[in-house]
């Protein structure tokens, strides 16, 4: 037995392996658990406190010692390793960037097609179709994913892309509504819901034809399909008026559309199933 | 009242010691494997006579200790306590004096049981558990071996200022 100057405690062997199993009881019991959170919450300001007075130091002063021990050789190689891990991580990120923007894009995607109670297969596109000067591009999904003619193809909030042309069983090939063949029927969204056909220009574009003369559109209203072609649903986005063209003496007008996407932007898409 | 604030005052010192072996000596490579503060505070305690105050530390030190290593909980509390333990049934069963001899093989020994211990400690969660805590037993083992040295060399330095002060208070009566 030992006496503790200054203290009336005295202590026997057995305190100890008794104070240290009650210490770790009480850990795996949880008991201690708001101690422990004290603790941590006391000693950490003081830590980070001393962390970051030496941190910074100590790594300088290590690297330093570590380069200053190098030949020049040594460092080139050193440099060449540092350059190369440099263009791997570029490529990684850009690979990580890609991948989280395709999928916030598709979550958009699932999201709308959800919400609107439709039958769809998302699929990737694989490539553009060399077959044809207009464009055309090939998704992964085929007659076995229940994919057939004419089935319209969208992206995000509802934006039509494309119709469904060619079926495989693994592959489909995908007009795109910017095609010159591409024929859509559709509707202004303005007051008096005006119709028209909406077709591809220069590849590039879209021009809407057949707008009653009569008929008040302005530039920027929306332009919507209007459920009349077979398979395609109403209220499928298309573009925005980008340029009004109305002849005199013409019983129809035309508009310039802006589409909603862009050709080279478009990895994932979903194919609306009848 | 004074002995709360004593107390107090002891738990502060204790927890500032801990932070300062956690975050500074850590850090700075020269000091980092050479002294493991807990335990050298709470031997320091057991060699002037405060065993209760070297149970205190010892405990709340490892137990802070635990909470921030990687290792499985307790590792650290129960190797500090079992290094007191053995100083202290050490100082009362086989070296009852504190001659200077005595002190640095009592030290010696109570540093090296905390690291078997501990070095037990972790690879018996490896084998008992699906655990796999890898430590380099080699670089550990030199690195016991050195703050051993150093250790006993702080305890020497304090048994001789003890002996000094005690020959320099004798002196002056």
């Amino acid at each position: 037995m030992w006496g503790d100057r200054g203290h009336h405690q005295r202590i026997t062997w057995w305190h100890v392996p008794a104070v240290c199993m009650l210490f770790v009881l009480g850990h795996y019991t949880r008991v201690l658990q708001p101690v422990e959170n004290l603790l941590t919450r006391v000693i950490q300001p003081a830590q980070a406190m001393m962390y970051a007075a030496t941190h910074d130091e100590v790594l300088v002063s290590d690297q330093q010692a570590v380069y200053e021990e190098l030949t020049k050789q040594e460092l080139l190689d050193e440099y060449g390793r540092l350059e190369q891990r440099l263009q791997q991580l570029l490529i990684d990120n850009t690979r990580l960037r890609t991948a989280l923007e395709e999928s916030q894009l598709l979550q958009e995607q699932v999201a709308f097609l959800q919400e609107n109670h439709y039958r769809f297969v998302n699929t990737r596109i694989t490539s553009v179709s060399t077959e044809n000067i207009s464009p055309t591009v090939i998704v992964n999904v085929g007659a076995q994913a229940g994919v057939s003619l004419g089935l319209p193809v969208v992206i995000a909030d509802g934006v039509l892309v494309g119709i469904v042309t060619d079926v495989q069983e693994y592959a489909s090939e995908v007009r795109l509504i910017t095609n010159l063949d591409s024929r859509v029927s559709a509707v202004v969204q303005n007051s008096t819901q005006s119709p028209g056909i909406v077709r591809g220009e220069h590849n590039l574009s879209l021009v809407m034809d057949f707008i009653p003369q009569l008929d008040q559109i302005a530039l920027h209203d929306s332009v919507f399909t209007n459920g009349a072609d077979t398979h395609i649903p109403q209220g499928l986005l298309i573009g925005q008026v980008q340029e009004i063209r109305a002849e005199p003496g013409s019983l129809f007008q035309q508009a310039a559309l802006k589409p909603f996407f862009q050709q080279n932007e478009i990895t994932i898409v979903s194919i609306l199933l009848p | 009242m004074k002995d709360f604030i004593r107390e107090c005052i002891w738990f502060i010192a204790t927890l500032l010691l801990v932070s300062i072996h956690l975050s500074l000596l850590q850090t700075l490579l020269l000091f980092s494997p050479i002294i493991h503060l807990v335990v050298l505070a709470s031997l320091v305690l057991c060699i002037v006579g405060r065993p209760y105050r070297a149970l205190e530390v010892g405990v709340l030190g490892g137990y802070v200790l635990d909470l921030f290593s990687g290792f499985p909980f307790g590792i650290f509390l129960i190797s500090i306590c079992i290094s007191i333990g053995v100083m202290l049934m050490l100082q009362i069963y086989v070296f009852k004096n504190k001659a200077l001899h005595a002190v640095a093989l009592n030290t010696t020994i109570a540093t090296a049981v905390f690291h078997l211990s501990w070095i037990t400690g972790v690879f018996l969660m490896n084998q008992l558990s699906a655990a796999d805590y890898s430590i380099p037993y080699q670089h550990v083992l030199t690195l016991a071996g050195i703050q051993i040295l150093v250790h006993v060399v702080v305890a020497a330095l304090i048994v001789t200022l003890i002996d000094w002060i005690n020959a320099h208070g004798a002196k002056s009566v």
